[in-house]
């Protein structure tokens, strides 16, 4: 094994020294090893993310010892640029928002924050091409909790918040400087920071310029279907429900009585509309609650909401 | 074990044994179809696909890779969807924006068993909410007029009411 590796560099050397362009790009791609893009969120001990250091060195250079909320804010400017936001200040340089390691990596090293007065913090972001919309980001510290504030400019209901308890992201409780081996928990911070700003607002400046992103409404039919293939009726109507996409997901007879079918074994009367077959359901299901609730068991897996 | 080189939308390249990259039943054509030899060094790009999501495929196929083949469905079976493996559970711990790149990226692959663990996960994190919480938790806009809106509820309240 340790062999076909070694001859394998060999080979894609001595092929590539050709050309004098090949040559470089080939030995990155062997010495940068292979599955290299490591997300802020995968962080861990004996695998620290590119980023991250990128981040350090910044507070390095500035001559800064960071505490802990300005290491908190470092990361949620690394998440942003995992999003593809850019800073503000690069919004020339960039045409593109999708994911781009090599883009993350170059900004992660540009210090794109700032502290305006101690505990608060501003950061302004595009999302290249729309430079039309603003992106800006507040963070203000108070107590133990960094208060996450996003708005864009031009899009008026686009407004989200989120609160970070700064402690949860560092393993000592001290109010001392944090350090890179006391962050802990770096993927929930992903994760909460993600979901409660970066993907709605990306969602929210995509949608005003007609741009669809794979948000939930905009997965392809296909796999919504077989998303509701998980679901028994009562389900379906509640998720069928929310928007109008998905409530035209309803409006097939054959669907119904397949559910029917699977549900409660039964064959339903044929030229049936979809709201009969919907009501035949509820009843279906009513007659399942009692009999669950006088014996006490059921045949099927469906269960009692 | 022979090597292919994936390459990612934003110009990454993974190298991956032929065997795991074979998990995707898009890869496994191509490769058939276009005979590439895993001798030839070639290149196989997904445009549709950055390096962030390919590397959680790749991850998620190399641990999956000894798996038994995927089953035909019975479309009319009920599917469980409380069966997501512990690792799975885990490795899907990721923001929203990302799982729903994963479930594109699997469908475009065609990596069966990772559609129904990303699809079992969605449903999951829909079933037993209201309308409302679902909006909430995907973040959806409530788009029917105020006339419609009333209808639907009522459409669901005769057929939801105990």
């Amino acid at each position: 094994m340790a062999e076909c590796v070694v001859s394998e560099t060999n080979k894609i050397v001595t092929d590539s020294s050709k050309q004098i362009s090949d040559v470089q790009s080939c030995q990155d791609v062997k010495t940068e090893k292979v599955m290299e893009p490591l997300q802020l969120e995968d962080f861990q001990k004996d695998k620290i993310p590119i980023t991250l250091e990128n981040l350090i060195k910044s507070f390095e250079m500035k001559e800064v010892v960071p505490s802990k909320n300005d290491f908190l804010v470092g990361c949620i400017y690394i998440f942003m640029l995992e999003y593809g936001f850019i800073p503000i200040e690069k919004k020339n340089d960039y045409n593109d928002c999708g994911f781009c390691y090599k883009r993350i990596k170059e900004l992660s090293s540009f210090s794109g924050w700032n502290k305006f007065k101690e505990n608060s913090y501003s950061l302004s972001f595009t999302l290249p091409p729309h430079h039309l919309y603003v992106c800006k980001i507040l963070c203000v510290k108070t107590g133990d909790d960094l208060i996450v504030n996003a708005f864009v400019k031009n899009i008026e209901e686009v407004q989200y918040t989120c609160m970070l308890d700064i402690l949860t992201y560092f393993t000592d409780s001290s109010h001392a400087d944090a350090h890179l081996s006391k962050l802990q928990n770096l993927k929930i911070l992903s994760n909460l920071f993600k979901n409660q700003i970066a993907f709605p607002v990306k969602n929210a400046i995509l949608h005003a310029n007609e741009i669809r992103h794979p948000c939930f409404e905009d997965l392809p039919i296909e796999i919504i279907l077989y998303i509701l293939k998980y679901f028994h009726g009562i389900d379906v109507m509640r998720v069928t429900a929310v928007s109008k996409k998905f409530h035209a997901l309803r409006e097939d007879v054959k669907f119904w009585e397949n559910l029917i079918s699977r549900d409660f074994k039964y064959k339903v009367n044929q030229n049936q509309t979809c709201k009969e077959l919907m009501k035949e359901y509820g009843r279906l299901y009513k007659l399942h609650v009692k009999h669950v609730k006088n014996r006490g068991y059921w045949r099927g897996r469906i269960p009692i909401l | 074990m022979p090597q292919l080189k994936l390459q990612s939308s934003d110009g990454e390249i993974f190298e991956v044994d032929v065997e795991i990259a074979k998990c995707s039943f898009t890869i496994k054509t191509m490769l058939e179809e276009l005979g590439i030899d895993e001798e030839d060094d070639e290149v196989v790009p997904l445009p549709n696909v950055n390096s962030a999501i390919l590397e959680k495929v790749i991850e998620w196929a190399t641990y999956h890779k000894d798996d038994p083949p995927p089953t035909e469905d019975d479309q009319y079976k009920e599917k469980r969807s409380d069966d997501i493996c512990e690792w799975d559970v885990d490795f899907l711990k990721v923001d929203q924006g990302t799982l729903f790149e994963i479930m594109l990226a699997a469908n475009y692959l065609d990596v069966k068993g990772l559609l129904d663990t990303t699809c079992k996960t969605v449903a999951n994190m829909i079933k037993g909410k209201s309308a409302d919480e679902i909006r909430k938790t995907f973040n959806i806009k409530d788009n029917f007029t105020v006339s419609e809106e009333e209808n639907v509820p009522k459409e669901n309240g005769s057929c939801e009411e105990k």
